[in-house]
């Protein structure tokens, strides 16, 4: 009996002696891949013996909902790829931890406005007008233009794609209190309402629309995976509206302080060198850029901005007004 | 007043099956409500402009594509009823669309057929045309099915009958078959406007969030906006909605017509040309949905790589092809033999209220329901797969009801009686008796349930589980959005083959019916 007994409980207890600590990391699906082959992340899950538990989701906004479901018993230690709203959604909801990395120093002074007590930027982006040029002779140059122009336009949900989101505060930084008009006007040339930024371009690459609502990178990964100019960008002359992402702590009773070496990791030279080429953003702090993005990374001289305390005030009725103008 | 309520609820859970069935699905609803329901903010949303417009399109959409698909479909189904050749069977066989074709497969086939020069002059893909289109496809032959099913039961002695008074074909049509067929037409339109009602896919792939539906928003609003409490307010509405239209919904009356000779009536030959569009219709979508499978987006051709690639370990290590295809696998068995189980218990302790409740549950909400679920593992942190086999357990039983339960109407009860008299016990009955003569039943509905749930899309998506636990048409789902469109193609015309190998199969076991 005492044998059945202790060959039962042998593997409970080799279960317990090798378990390793597990860190569980909650990032958009654009990440996944990515975060989880990274050498400088295996090694580590190597280093520290634990094993990281990477959740993918389709798009930041799923992510955010995922943790207020979870608020009374979080299951993230790190949570990657908050865009601006979600961050402070998620703060303004007890959801995320005060932490200041030491890595902080590393970021770049053009970044550094964006920090925040309670999360840490991992990389940045600017918006722009992704369009094929073999169909679009003469790309919009303004948001009016855009409007009543002659080309459809695919575009994120800004409910849920933090790409959707910017667009909208793009034009809200842009056109100030005339941005329902854009879109009122706008409505007739959108072609498709993509829920995230993968669907979308998905959509363009089929030839849904001539141009997509995007990042000002698009022609930089054109010429690097194709080795040719496929597609263009163009900044819209309003000005360039730059959209930020965020990782953070989970606030949990005790957090973990290998979520705090995991948020600090993402910001050492070894993973922030592989933002530009592998999510096409740019890189927080101040690593080189690849010679791709010299030649074929435009940038718009007038910076457009909204500050936090607009977005913590504004955007839920901003989203809410664009619902009612655009959808029905 | 309490008296009342506790005899009626005595009463409707007389049935410990039917008891069990309710608290799988109310648990979770349950609990989710209790941690989320605010009631001022459940009326605000109900009197909300947008909430009223958004049920109205669905309503609308809903019934329009109930209208069309009826439109198409009524001919066909006078076809089938009074001829008996090819063409009958194939028209027949478009059954497996609704209830077994993945619709993640055929979104994408409509996707790439809107790419199509003449669509895009159309301006075909994202718009309600596409939506109706879609529903339509799917939607119709459940109208050739039940319709066809009634007016080719009825007695040949009817007609005859007929003829003697001197009746015209027209007049008899018209007269007699037509009111014969009208409940089954009535059970048809209603089963329809459901599917339509609370369809995601088509909505959310082919129409795009522009198209807000309540079933779009519930996902929408529970995965972006997270307000859990309007979210539960339209999944109430929705089930609101559909239940007072299951109400309406006819209960099978049991009677067989004993068929001693089939009607043949004469077709006119519209009849047959329109017969023959709706076949090339409906196939087309399926056999388009295949050869795609083979079809290289880049160089304009086609070629097996993609779907060599599907098991690539290359492709494998970025998109768990191989393992979600066994993930799908296990999980539908296992799901579709407890649904299988939970159903023959139903029936056998059926009541009055059985049908209702069963079929009511078709209004709940998938994305609402996945969610809900997904509570469960947060707050208890009960694994997800058990989760996710209580969602799919849902989501098949009124369907593996309605397949199986006309089947034990006829059931001769008199075996059954003859064994209960000699003293056999419930078990002996079952082993000895319904077992033999039912197995060929139990084995094809198993397998057509395990179809259904190997081709779900909106449970696994909403629940947004796909790290922890990918299934087959999510894995296809990311790989569409993943640019990897040909990979995407592959592995769908690849689950259609399966999913059409096996219902097949399940048609095969089914004709060796032992009674």
């Amino acid at each position: 009996m005492k044998k059945y007994f202790v060959i039962l409980l042998l593997p409970i207890f080799s279960l317990l002696l090798f378990s390793q600590e597990r860190l569980t990391v909650y990032m958009p699906s654009n990440y996944y891949a990515w975060i989880k082959s990274l050498p400088t992340t295996i090694e580590f899950e190597k280093e520290n013996h634990i094993t990281i538990h990477f959740v993918s989701f389709d798009g930041s906004g799923k992510i955010l909902s995922r943790l207020m479901l979870e608020k009374s018993n979080p299951k993230a230690d790190v949570v990657m790829g908050l865009s601006q709203v979600s961050v402070i959604q998620a703060n303004q909801n007890g959801l995320l931890c005060p932490y200041s990395s030491p890595n902080s120093k590393l970021i770049s002074e053009t970044m550094k406005p964006y920090i925040l007590t309670y999360a840490t930027p991992f990389d940045f982006g600017n918006l722009a007008i992704l369009y094929n040029p073999t169909k679009v002779k003469n790309p919009p140059k303004t948001f009016q233009e855009l409007a009543q122009g002659p080309y459809s336009f695919i575009m994120c949900d800004p409910r849920t794609s933090s790409t959707g989101e910017d667009f909208l505060l793009w034009s809200i930084a842009a056109l100030g209190d005339n941005w329902p008009t854009f879109w009122k006007e706008a409505k007739k040339n959108i072609r498709y309402i993509a829920p995230s930024w993968d669907s979308a371009f998905a959509q363009f690459e089929l030839g849904t629309a001539p141009m997509m609502v995007s990042y000002a990178s698009d022609e930089a990964y054109s010429y690097y995976a194709y080795n040719t100019i496929r597609y263009k960008v163009i900044i819209l002359s309003e000005g360039s509206y730059q959209e930020v992402e965020y990782n953070a702590l989970i606030n949990k009773k005790n957090p973990s302080p290998l979520a705090k070496a995991f948020i600090d990791l993402m910001l050492s030279q070894s993973v922030q060198s592989t933002v530009a080429t592998n999510n096409w953003m740019m890189p927080a702090t101040s690593v080189p850029l690849p010679d791709v993005y010299k030649k074929y990374y435009p940038i718009s001289k007038r910076k457009l901005f909204l500050s936090q305390e607009q977005l913590e005030h504004s955007i839920n009725s901003w989203i809410s007004q664009w619902q009612s103008i655009t959808l029905w | 007043m309490a008296i009342h309520y506790t005899l009626v609820g005595g009463h409707v859970f007389k049935s410990k099956s039917l008891l069990l069935f309710f608290l799988i699905w109310a648990i979770p609803i349950g609990v989710f409500a209790i941690h989320f329901c605010n009631f001022s903010n459940f009326i605000s949303t109900l009197i909300n402009e947008a909430t009223l417009k958004m049920t109205l399109f669905t309503l609308y959409q809903a019934g329009l594509s109930t209208l069309i698909a009826l439109g198409i479909a009524i001919l066909p189904a006078i076809y089938v009823s009074f001829n008996q050749n090819f063409l009958t069977k194939l028209l027949k066989s478009t059954l497996f669309i609704p209830f077994f074709f993945p619709v993640i497969s055929a979104t994408t086939t409509f996707i790439l057929i809107g790419h199509f020069p003449i669509f895009q002059n159309l301006n075909f893909l994202f718009s309600l045309k596409a939506i109706i289109v879609a529903n339509v496809f799917f939607n119709a032959p459940i109208f050739i099915y039940y319709i066809g099913e009634t007016l080719s039961k009825t007695p040949r002695t009817l007609q005859d009958l007929a003829h003697i008074d001197g009746t015209t074909q027209t007049l008899f049509f018209r007269k007699i078959l037509l009111p014969l067929a009208t409940p089954s037409l009535f059970r048809a339109a209603i089963l329809c406007f459901a599917y339509s009602f609370t369809n995601f896919a088509i909505i959310l792939n082919l129409g795009g969030l522009k198209f807000s539906t309540l079933e779009v928003s519930i996902a929408t609003t529970l995965l972006a906006s997270y307000n859990f409490s309007t979210a539960f307010t339209y999944g109430i509405l929705q089930l609101f909605i559909l239940s007072l239209i299951f109400l309406l919904l006819p209960k099978p009356n049991g009677i067989e017509l004993e068929l001693e000779q089939k009607i043949m009536l004469k077709t006119p030959l519209y009849i047959w040309v329109v017969s023959i569009i709706f076949c090339i219709f409906e196939f087309s979508i399926v056999v388009l949905s295949l050869l795609l499978a083979f079809f290289n987006f880049y160089t304009n051709s086609f070629s097996i790589m993609p779907l060599l690639s599907l098991f690539s370990s290359n492709l494998n290590s970025q998109y768990p092809v191989i393992l979600s295809f066994i993930i799908s696998l296990v999980l539908s068995f296992i799901a579709a033999l407890l649904v299988i189980v939970l159903v023959y218990f139903l029936i056998k302790t059926r009541n009055r209220y059985t049908h209702f409740l069963l079929f009511s549950t078709l209004g709940i909400s998938n994305a609402f329901l996945s969610i809900c679920l997904i509570y469960l593992n947060v707050l208890y942190s009960i694994p997800v797969s058990p989760l996710l086999l209580m969602g799919y357990i849902i989501i098949a039983t009124p369907i593996a009801y309605a397949f199986l339960s006309p089947h034990f109407e006829t059931f001769p009860q008199n075996i059954i009686e003859s064994a209960s008299l000699s003293g056999a016990s419930r078990w002996q009955t079952f082993f000895y008796i319904e077992w033999p003569l039912l197995k060929p039943l139990f084995m094809s509905t198993l397998l057509q349930i395990f179809t259904i749930i190997f081709g779900e899309f909106t449970l696994t998506y909403t629940m947004q589980i796909y790290s922890e636990l990918p299934t087959l048409p999510i894995t296809g789902y990311i790989l569409s959005s993943g640019h990897n469109l040909s990979g995407a193609s592959a592995l769908s015309g690849l689950s259609i083959i399966f999913i059409v190998c096996v219902y097949f199969i399940s048609l095969h076991i089914s004709n060796r019916k032992n009674y």
